[in-house]
């Protein structure tokens, strides 16, 4: 009896065992599908690859790398991380404690954690990848410093590696935490912590510690602060951990913790005799004011987040081995609190938020124009003039009447060197129409060492009373353009001669006339225009000011003045396409939605304008119509049948490499080809790389991150291994450089503050060699979103404050790169400057504000490297999600600057935000989603995304039609194609893990079948007996 | 002689599966409700299946001295049943999920995620204990 009973009961076990194994096995069949390129990007698999048959000889590679090897590759990216470093660290104190001779390279005292344990890259973003065993193994600071032949005090070094438990931090990320030795930025709704040390556990830890000093008494101070996609410094002590009372009164101040140890070293020095130097280790702007009126400090050196290889630039700086070039891309304040900007800054939610559609905070940027140096040095021309209650205490930091030197510790665009060079602006030329203005400027090394020095030309233009009937704002400086001389020896000079785009200089008047016969454009007006160059923005409005007949210590001799006899609304009335511009963002502005509700600050009255906080709005029912992200409906409309697809004209998308005509005809027959499924899917289902469109043989292309390097993959994830195929970039498969992830290059704003377009392009030459050999070719690689303010924890991956220096840089980084052609790409479009509630904030501001600062710092980009590819913002413009809005994405982006590439969606997943129908209407191209390559799962992520619904609608499929279009010619004229022919064909491969699921599906059915019978049997024979 | 009817191991384990089964079934429509996962919901598959798992289970209990085939099967098809729920309710989710725990990672987001995870967890657990259930007996005799 036992033996029938247990019989049934194993034979039940094991059948309901592969019975629920094998149904496990079948549901991963259909979860692989649908994911399937991001398996295939975890795994380095692939599940389709390309075949091409003949070539007939042609070289079926268009784009060719300068590099022979991947070692060669890897060097070339050390070398540029090097430089990148030696010229954008910023030299901001000086007392001739620098360079460093050889003697004093031997006696070093690292102080400060963060001397150990830098922060060289992000925490979430252009995060550091530490690679080893490779040609171009990233290093820390201690690594390079030993590298280039520096000793330390082993002493000291001891004494922090053993203290190390007590400086780590937490991040939360994946689901989990994750511990760091260096310090880190808080989250949206975090606080700071300091984690220096503080002297009684240096001393707990090593009572004799300061002894070693004696001896080696060049002591380097390394203060840091990190940076974070999804993070934010607070601003003020609501942004400091409550429990440390530390007297810190900024998370971007110092901590007592900081200046005990920064005094400590002073003090040591009395002794010791030696020097302090101390080391700014920061992407966001610090407030420094109490180490610069340190008598002390004998050197402060800003070195950014210098990647994996910029601490050997740094070095190369201590020892004298270069003199110090960069200069600063932010205003460092005293308070950055008190900016304009900051009275609208964090989690400032709607009254009436509503997850269900992403509405929770809305931002009014009511600082106008006046962000960073624009505010600061505005503000001090109008007190030196006397003008516009600039005096006034509202604003100031210290309660009584605003002073420039009160609230600037350093101004944008300083910087220092080991020499002296002496600049003359020899003459100007302005030419309106050709929208130039050429100068010329001299620069001449006065001292005894050889350097290189930056040329900074600005213009301030007249603020009229038009503009304050109109309500222009006009800073009282404004950078316009800038030049690198090379390095020069003692005694040498140099002419570099600046062409700069007179429409960088042109004011955007919401009131004006335009040519397209409504209201908004550019307008220059009536008046005197100074030109100027100096260190810094505040060296040149001084000089302006001493044009102007002010003795506050410019330079009237650095200044030319130029006049306008009257106001010009014709010669920016349309753009370098030939568009005529008109108000695209009016609904921007709060107060088109809600009237009264904001004052925008203008310095016609600095005191009755400044910022207040606004907060607790109340969105209108008009208003929730629009952010409920449903502003479109697709519906029966035109006649549908005048609209191709599945057209069969023999072409397939390498038929076009290299077209760079997008009216050529054949686009069209080629689009005429693409079925609306495929349409439909690639629009919905963009996903992290573009996947094929078989109707035409697009190639699946690969998206990166960035801008930091390709950090996304291995370099030998999808390099080619196939030598058969004729690739020049074709890799040994046991090479160990394929190992190496690029995530090592140095922040954004130390690329800016080398103010070196030259060298921004030789960083885009790496790139654009890297995609090659790494078979990479979208690279979201252009951070462009400006520094509205120090506190927000991203600004690591972007430029500058300043939208010109944004747009110079960036232009000449995408041009060089595309040579390669990589799809490099300007993110995020636009008005991304902040982290907290990114993804639904409403952001408000004026359109002159809009068009002046951000969008100017892409719109070079996009004008001059014609990019092939932007990506757009989390965020919405006004109560517009970004995709959404036509008036940025399709009147300013493709029609005012004539873009012409690829557009994709940042990282949203929410469906309901993600308004795929109104961005394809507006020329994005792909979402961010993946899925199941197929109608019915496109249709369950978007409901109303059926192929009967949108096969009425005429419009749509016009839009569909266009997007694929664009993305397409992207991909045409980019190393995508490179290995295609015409006669390429997609073959699908079978993966390991793909086999594997069959194998594991078979052996569970035939378990299931197995055990099931024999339960029948044992059953039939129980009954027998 | 006369026949005891002793309870096996098979009845506790099978009313603890189906139990652990309706925990997460309650967790998925706790999740489907919350701010970062309302717009996916749950689809009518995953409680469909949760709900013939736990009818299967108790179908099992019932069935088996009457019964005795149609019970074991109710092992098996409880088996797919939730197995069908787990994969239906995460599939959906996983990219929200790795939003969640990178580009939109706050207190809120992770609250909202902990019902995902613990649905998830819940179901598959009672895959297991349905397995070991059906190697125990309802009845013993």
């Amino acid at each position: 009896m036992s033996k029938k009973k247990s019989g049934r009961r194993v034979w039940r076990g094991v059948t309901t065992a592969t019975a629920s194994l094998l149904a496990l096995s079948v549901c991963a069949s259909t979860v692989v599908d649908g994911f399937r390129t991001d398996i295939d990007k975890f795994l380095g698999t692939k599940s389709t690859k390309l075949v091409t048959e003949s070539s007939d000889g042609t070289d079926l590679y268009t784009f060719k790398s300068d590099y022979t090897s991947t070692t060669e590759l890897l060097h070339g990216i050390q070398d540029v991380g090097e430089r990148m470093s030696e010229e954008g660290s910023v030299l901001l104190k000086n007392n001739g404690a620098l360079p460093l001779t050889k003697d004093e390279t031997q006696k070093i005292t690292l102080l400060g954690f963060s001397s150990y344990y830098p922060v060289q890259g992000g925490d979430m973003g252009s995060s550091l990848v530490e690679n080893t065993g490779t040609d171009a193994d990233t290093v820390d600071m201690v690594q390079a410093f030993k590298a280039k032949g520096f000793s330390m005090n082993q002493t000291v070094a001891d004494m922090y590696e053993a203290l190390q438990p007590t400086f780590k931090s937490e991040v939360q990320s994946w689901g989990g935490t994750i511990e760091y030795n260096h310090i880190t930025a808080p989250s949206t709704t975090g606080v700071f912590s300091s984690k220096e040390p503080s002297q009684a556990a240096l001393d707990g830890q090593n009572a004799t510690w300061k002894d070693s000093m004696n001896d080696n008494n060049v002591m380097i101070v390394t203060i840091a602060r990190s940076a974070s996609e999804n993070g934010t410094y607070q601003p003020g002590t609501a942004g400091v951990d409550p429990t440390q009372n530390l007297n810190q009164t900024d998370p971007l101040g110092l901590s007592d913790d900081e200046r005990d140890l920064i005094n400590a070293a002073v003090t040591a020095k009395a002794a010791n005799g030696g020097k302090v130097i101390v080391l700014l280790n920061n992407a966001s702007a610090m407030e420094v004011q109490e180490i610069e009126d340190n008598v002390g400090v004998d050197a402060i050196l800003q070195v950014g987040l210098p990647g994996g290889y910029g601490f050997y630039g740094v070095a190369d700086i201590l020892s004298g081995a270069v003199s110090p070039s960069g200069h600063l891309t932010d205003t460092y304040a005293v308070k950055n609190a008190n900016s304009p900007a900051a009275q609208n800054f964090g989690d400032l939610q709607w009254t009436n938020a509503n997850p269900d559609i992403s509405m929770n905070d809305a931002v009014v940027e009511a600082e106008n124009i006046y962000i960073g140096y624009k505010y600061y040095e505005t503000r001090y021309f109008d007190t030196v003039m006397g003008q516009g209650n600039a005096a006034s205490t509202v604003g100031s930091s210290t309660g009584s009447a605003w002073n420039y030197d009160d609230e600037v510790t350093y101004p944008f665009g300083y910087g220092l060197s080991y020499t002296t060079f002496e600049q003359t602006l020899d003459n100007l030329n302005v030419d309106l129409e050709n929208e130039t203005v050429t100068a010329n400027v001299t620069v001449k090394n006065t001292g005894s060492v050889a350097g290189k020095d930056v040329v900074q030309l600005y213009v301030s233009l007249p603020y009229t009373d038009y503009d304050k009937e109109h309500g222009v704002e006009k800073a009282a400086i404004q950078l316009l353009d800038y030049g690198k001389t090379a390095e020069l020896a003692p005694g040498a000079s140099e002419t570099v001669t600046i062409t700069a785009d007179m429409q960088n200089m042109a004011s955007w008047d919401s009131t004006a006339d335009n040519a397209a016969g409504t209201k908004g454009c550019y307008i220059l007006d009536a008046g005197d225009y100074y030109f100027t160059i100096g260190n810094g923005a505040h060296e040149a409005v001084q000089n302006v000011l001493a044009a102007e007949g002010q003795d506050v210590g410019g330079d009237a001799d650095k200044a030319k003045s130029w006049n306008l006899g009257s106001q010009d609304t014709t010669t920016f009335a349309t753009t370098k396409n030939g568009t005529a511009v008109e108000n695209q963002l009016a609904d921007m502005d709060v107060n088109y939605w809600l009237p009264g509700t904001a004052t925008y600050l203008t310095r016609a009255d600095w005191e009755g304008t400044f910022p207040k906080t606004y907060k607790d709005l109340t969105a209108s029912d008009e208003m929730i119509d629009i952010l409920d992200n449903d502003i479109y409906e697709i519906n029966a409309n035109g006649d549908p049948s005048t609209v191709t697809f599945g057209a069969d004209n023999g072409l397939t998308l390498a038929d076009l490499k290299g077209v760079s005509d997008i009216n050529d005809e054949r686009w069209d027959m080629l689009m005429d080809e693409i079925t609306l499924e495929e349409c439909m899917i690639r629009t919905g289902f963009g996903g992290t790389s573009t996947k094929v469109i078989e109707s035409i043989m697009s190639p699946e292309a690969i998206q990166n991150d960035g801008p930091n390097g390709f950090n996304s993959y291995p370099l030998g994830q999808y390099a080619n291994t196939d030598a058969s195929t004729g690739d020049p970039c074709v890799v040994d498969a046991n090479d160990p450089n394929l190992t190496y992830k690029m995530g090592t290059m140095v922040n954004e704003t130390v690329i800016a503050q080398t103010f070196n377009k030259d060298l921004a392009a030789d960083y885009g030459r790496v790139i654009g060699n890297y995609s090659l050999w790494a078979n990479t070719a979208i690279f979201w690689g252009i951070g462009t979103n400006l520094h509205r303010l120090p506190y927000n924890a991203r600004n690591h991956e972007y430029y500058s404050e300043d939208a010109v220096l944004t747009a110079g840089q960036g232009t000449a980084y995408a041009a060089a790169a595309m040579e390669y052609g990589v799809i490099i790409a300007p993110k995020h479009l636009a008005f991304n400057d902040t982290e907290i509630n990114r993804t639904g904030i409403s952001v408000f501001m004026t359109e002159q504000q809009a068009r002046e600062n951000e969008l100017r710092g892409t719109q070079g980009i996009v004008e001059n490297a014609h990019v092939l590819g932007v990506m757009t913002a989390y965020n919405r413009v006004g109560i517009t999600q970004d995709n959404a809005h036509t008036g940025l994405m399709k009147n300013i982006l493709r029609n005012e600057w004539g873009f012409q590439g690829l557009i994709s969606e940042d990282f949203i997943q929410n469906a309901n935000y993600v308004v795929l129908k109104e961005a394809v209407l507006n020329g994005v191209t792909m979402s961010c989603n993946t899925g199941d390559n197929t109608m019915a799962a496109v249709s369950e992520k978007y409901p109303y995304w059926t192929v009967e619904a949108v096969s009425q609608d005429t419009t749509m499929m016009t839009a569909l039609k266009q997007a694929m279009k664009y993305q397409n010619y992207a991909l045409a004229n980019s190393n995508a194609m490179d290995g295609m022919t015409s006669s390429t064909r997609l073959v699908s491969v079978r993966t390991w893990y793909d086999n594997a699921l069959v194998a594991v599906q078979v052996v569970f059915a035939a378990l299931t079948v197995l055990a099931a019978a024999m339960y029948v049997l044992n059953d039939r024979k129980s009954k027998k007996q | 002689m006369s026949s005891t009817n002793k309870k096996g191991a098979g009845l506790i384990l099978s009313l603890l599966t189906a139990v652990v089964g309706a925990v997460g079934l309650g967790f998925c429509i706790v999740n489907a409700g919350t701010d970062s996962f309302r717009k996916i919901g749950t689809s009518p598959v995953v409680i469909g299946c949760a709900v013939i798992a736990i009818l299967a289970l108790v179908l099992r209990v019932v069935l088996d001295k009457k019964l005795a085939i149609a019970a074991d099967a109710m092992s098996v098809v409880a088996g797919i049943a939730l197995v069908v729920a787990a994969a239906q309710f995460i599939s959906p989710r996983v990219n929200t999920i790795a939003s969640i725990m990178t580009f939109t990672n706050n207190a809120q987001t992770m609250a909202d995620l902990s019902s995902a995870i613990y649905g998830t967890a819940a179901l598959l657990i009672a895959v297991v204990l349905n397995i070991i259930a059906a190697f125990t007996n309802v009845n013993e005799q």
